[in-house]
């Protein structure tokens, strides 16, 4: 017999340690899932239990069932859309009377749903005393004790899941909170009325759209009121009486609402909870007395995020560094198992390559969100928000956005990826779209390899102001941004400053594997497809003729190295010319691609930069990654493999009169590399994580403010006398 | 034909009567206009000349189609405006009352049709509304800030008006604490406070501000919150000592 199935969601309130129960109930049973028609992925996870299969849901943590967050939408839509048969109501035992808050609003929407008293053991320690069975009683709903991150109670959860299931019919529940005189009368007659209407049938709860609509919940109207007609017709009706409880009471409906709730939530109070000592915050306050200190608290942030940054972008250079010999490794075994020809090219440069350039992401992004997890699960993430506030606040973003923005100083694509911790849908996309102006590790080898070559001495000054230019433009786009396309308000910064707490490692390495396995799932794959691609252009067509026989010199030369009679003079001779002569078929062959081509293309586009033909080619390959914008110089420039690597050749070819660029021409150059896109994989994090249309304004306005600041270097330094 | 706007109004109060009443009569209007019995029955003798209505038997009124709609034009405009001086100016009720009399005589039909039109859009779009409301009511609370100020020695009547500033969150001073008497801003914002348990009777505690003075870190029952000034400046409390 198959096994029943039984869906179950995990409500709550953040950082009431829901996660760690989903985390206990599930094990390694679990993904990363979308629901269909929300964008916003919840973590799906399986257990079974008594012959039944338990699908659970971990909704978002939120304090509310509003629509005005996305968190909150998402939580409550898959309430009313997917129907859950049980909704594990997960609450902080410390801190019941706000957690009952959003209890009160699952029992309203006529949810089955079963209590989790968690953090038992830390209430115990806190001296509070909860009777379970009166809260049971009073609640209509059956009661579970946990400690999620010893795992305890969770048997005792699947328990109760499966038993209200098949109990279902014993106890019907009613929406239990009645408000004040006022507006009781006002739901009830309202609750009448929309049973009466035809076109919210759909809606799991009348009373529950009666509040929601007394609420002024633009949304969940009409969401659940098709007919607009009827829609019109509920409103023109409580918008008088609505009118009259504000005169006779001086408040809005949604207030007195919230009043009646918390009414009834410290009547539960006082009948359920016995207080011994208990403040669950005075830990935190010492240690906040020295995080969030006026004179400390900035020093240890920034030495926070300085320890996340090292390890993220200096440990992780060392597994880096693995993949990409392994990758090498992989890609010269291949070269010589297979004969030459496309077949082998394709495999070795194009997908080998390319996978590789997948590949060495993945430990900055697996180190980055263990520490992001790390500093998110203690607490510390809420205070560094609360520290920056003030100074985001200024440029438009919220406090959140300054550890996502830091982070894009080392790579662009975990820094997009961490926006997730952002609530608001406006300042989650300002940050993204500004993240590429923070000039990442990779742009760095581009700017020592001009820098180097053209400012001597000055080089080093020349590469922080670049950087300085960067963050100044982020600044400048900011602005613009707010004053045109995210014109609403900033988020409100109302939020919590949760207790500290140890994050277990359980669930550090959940969310950081949870990340990657996106990463490697979701965006590695069209990386890898689109790297192809690019190098594909870059291949075909061949040049049918070239300038002189290389093939036949090629060949000659390494026949005369494998004879080996020379003397070594000889044979580092014979050695750079066959670099040489390779370096120039290259170039040969490149120019007649597509690639090639399209940079001979856009020639009259980048002429006014003062970039010639081959700088474009260069910038055409950077959109695949910034590193191979000096490998493409250096095989445009006729330097031999070898060469490049040492980069003193390049450096030369690059000086050299013959090459046109003069130290101006590189200064626009590297302006260019610092603003435009900064690669395939930044391109596809961006549409992972605010879609199609955020990608495009992203390539598009980066590409024009590239081009303009590179005009205004060159075009401004010339007419300043430079050169 | 043009009639005084004395007449009118008698008018519109005969019609107002006749739709709470069965019979109207002079004595009733003399009531309501809070004049003579004389004085009302010239009044109304003069409507009668005009064909808005006729009078029966000791002083019995029955109104006339014409009477019914000009009164009923006459009052609907008298409506508007009165909700347009409570409901929107807030203006106190008698007042609105008192000045709509007034206003309704004055102005043309294609204003006060504007204005219905005016009104009924800015009611219909809820959150418009609540936010044009709000700041309205946040610029008069300093009009009457201003106006006790500079007529400081005006007595009873600025004194009350001075108790319109009322202490936010912001006068809190690390360690005070004060409870909660009103909840302002609208939408999303004041939704997010209210759900973090921040609302009308809760003690609240100022425990630090940020370095840089903003945002600053409230703990109420046994939480603690954090929220911009411009946000801590929406709540209003009273001091507890």
């Amino acid at each position: 017999m198959a096994k029943k199935k039984i869906r179950v969601a995990l409500a709550g309130n953040p950082n009431s340690g829901k996660t760690s129960i989903f985390n206990a109930l599930t094990g390694a049973h679990q993904k990363v899932g979308n629901y269909p028609g929300v964008t916003v992925e919840k973590r799906v996870g399986y257990a079974s239990y008594n012959g039944y299969e338990l699908e659970f849901v971990d909704l978002p943590g939120t304090y509310s069932l509003n629509a005005y967050s996305t968190d909150e939408k998402v939580a409550r839509d898959f309430l009313i859309d997917f129907k859950p048969d049980v909704v594990i109501n997960v609450i902080d035992s410390g801190n019941l009377e706000r957690n009952l808050y959003l209890t009160t609003q699952l029992l309203e929407l006529e949810c089955d749903i079963i209590i989790d008293l968690n953090m038992w053991d830390e209430a115990q320690r806190m001296g509070i005393h909860i009777n379970t069975s009166k809260l049971s009683r009073l609640l209509g709903a059956p009661i579970v004790t946990t400690i999620g991150h010893r795992g305890s109670g969770t048997a005792d959860l699947l328990r109760a899941a499966v038993d209200l299931v098949e109990n279902r019919h014993l106890d019907h529940r009613h929406a239990p909170v009645t408000y004040g005189s006022h507006i009781e009368d006002l739901v009830v007659d309202l609750t009448r009325n929309i049973e009466k209407c035809k076109s919210c049938e759909l809606c799991p709860s009348k009373r529950w759209l009666a509040v929601k609509l007394l609420e002024g919940d633009i949304k969940t109207e009409s969401k659940f009121i098709r007919d607009t007609n009827e829609l019109d017709k509920l409103q023109k009706s409580i918008r008088k009486k609505v009118r009259h409880v504000k005169r006779a009471t001086g408040e809005d409906p949604e207030v007195i609402l919230t009043d009646g709730r918390y009414g009834y939530i410290s009547g539960i109070m006082k009948e359920v909870v016995t207080h011994k000592t208990g403040d669950r915050m005075r830990q935190s306050r010492q240690i906040d007395a020295i995080l969030t200190h006026r004179f400390l608290g900035y020093p240890i942030f920034l030495f926070l995020i300085w320890l996340v940054f090292q390890a993220t972008f200096v440990i992780g250079n060392y597994p880096m560094e693995w993949i990409e010999y392994g990758v090498s490794i992989l890609g010269s075994a291949v070269d010589n198992m297979l004969p030459d020809g496309f077949i082998n090219d394709l495999i070795v440069d194009g997908a080998i390559a390319g996978s590789g350039s997948v590949l060495v992401f993945l430990p900055n992004i697996m180190i980055l969100f263990l520490g992001i997890a790390a500093l998110e699960d203690s607490g510390y993430m809420a205070r560094a928000a609360f520290l920056m506030d003030r100074l985001m606040h200024a440029l438009g973003l919220h406090g959140k956005s300054f550890i996502p923005m830091i982070m894009g100083f080392g790579c662009n694509v975990p820094a997009i990826m961490a926006t997730r911790t952002l609530e608001s849908e406006r300042d989650r996309i300002m940050t993204i779209l500004l993240i590429p102006l923070m000039s990442c590790s990779a742009r760095l080898a581009v700017y020592v390899l001009f820098a180097g070559a053209f400012f001597g001495a000055m080089a080093g000054n020349v590469i922080f102001a670049i950087y300085l230019l960067g963050i100044a433009a982020a600044v400048g786009i900011a602005q613009i941004l707010r004053k045109t396309l995210f014109r609403q308000e900033v988020a409100p910064f109302v939020m919590e400053l949760p207790p500290y707490r140890i994050p277990t490692i359980k669930s550090v390495v959940i969310h950081m594997w949870e990340r990657a396995s996106i990463y490697l799932k979701k965006i590695g794959g069209i990386i890898l497809i689109a790297s192809v691609i690019i190098w594909l252009l870059g291949y075909i067509p061949k040049p049918e003729e070239y300038s002189q026989d290389y093939g036949t010199r090629i060949e000659n030369l390494q026949l005369q190295l494998e004879r080996a009679a020379a003397s070594e003079q000889e044979e580092q001779q014979i050695r750079q010319e066959l670099s040489d002569l390779q370096a120039g078929k290259s170039s040969e062959e490149i120019q007649f691609s597509y690639i090639g081509r399209i940079g001979k293309g856009v020639e009259p586009a980048i002429e006014p930069l003062g970039f010639d033909w081959r700088l474009g080619v260069s910038l055409i390959t950077g959109f695949v990654a910034k590193e191979i914008v000096i490998s493409t110089l250096g095989v445009l420039y006729q330097i031999g493999e070898e060469e490049t690597e040492e980069s003193t050749g390049l450096t030369d070819a690059l000086r050299d009169p013959r090459s046109n660029i003069t130290p101006l021409t590189s200064l626009a150059f590297m302006v260019f590399v610092l603003l435009y896109t900064p690669c395939i994989a930044t391109i596809l994090a961006i549409k992972r994580e605010a879609g199609l249309k955020i990608m495009f304004l992203s390539v598009a306005y980066q590409l024009i403010l590239a081009w303009s600041m590179a005009f205004v270097v060159y075009q401004g330094g010339k007419l300043l006398g430079f050169s | 034909m043009k009639i005084s706007s004395k007449i009118e109004d008698y008018l519109e109060t005969i019609y107002r009567l006749s739709k709470e009443m069965d019979t109207v009569g002079v004595t009733d209007v003399a009531k309501a206009r809070n004049v003579s019995v004389p004085t009302a029955r010239t009044a109304v003798n003069r409507l009668q000349e005009y064909g808005f209505l006729h009078q029966k038997h000791y002083g019995k009124i029955i109104l006339h189609e014409a009477g019914k709609k000009k009164g009923e034009e006459i009052y609907r405009v008298h409506k508007t405006l009165r909700r347009f001086l409570r409901d929107f100016l807030l203006v106190d009720e008698d007042t609105a009352e008192k000045e709509a009399c007034k206003m309704e005589h004055g102005l043309s039909h294609e204003t006060l049709e504007r204005l219905q039109i005016f009104l009924r859009t800015l009611e219909e779009s809820e959150v418009c509304e609540k936010r044009c409301m709000n700041k309205y009511e946040e610029s008069l609370k300093h009009l009457n800030l201003e106006n006790a100020g500079s007529e400081g020695t005006k007595s009873s009547d600025s004194s009350s008006q001075r108790e319109l500033k009322t202490m936010t969150l912001l006068d809190l001073k690390p360690g005070e604490t004060g409870i909660i008497s009103k909840v302002g801003g609208y939408g999303k914002l004041r939704h997010r406070i209210l759900d973090l348990g921040l609302h009308v009777g809760e003690r609240i505690a100022m425990v630090k501000t940020a370095p840089l003075k903003d945002p600053i870190e409230f703990s109420l029952n046994g939480n603690h919150i954090s929220l911009r000034r411009t946000e801590a400046e929406l709540i209003q409390i009273k001091s507890n000592g």
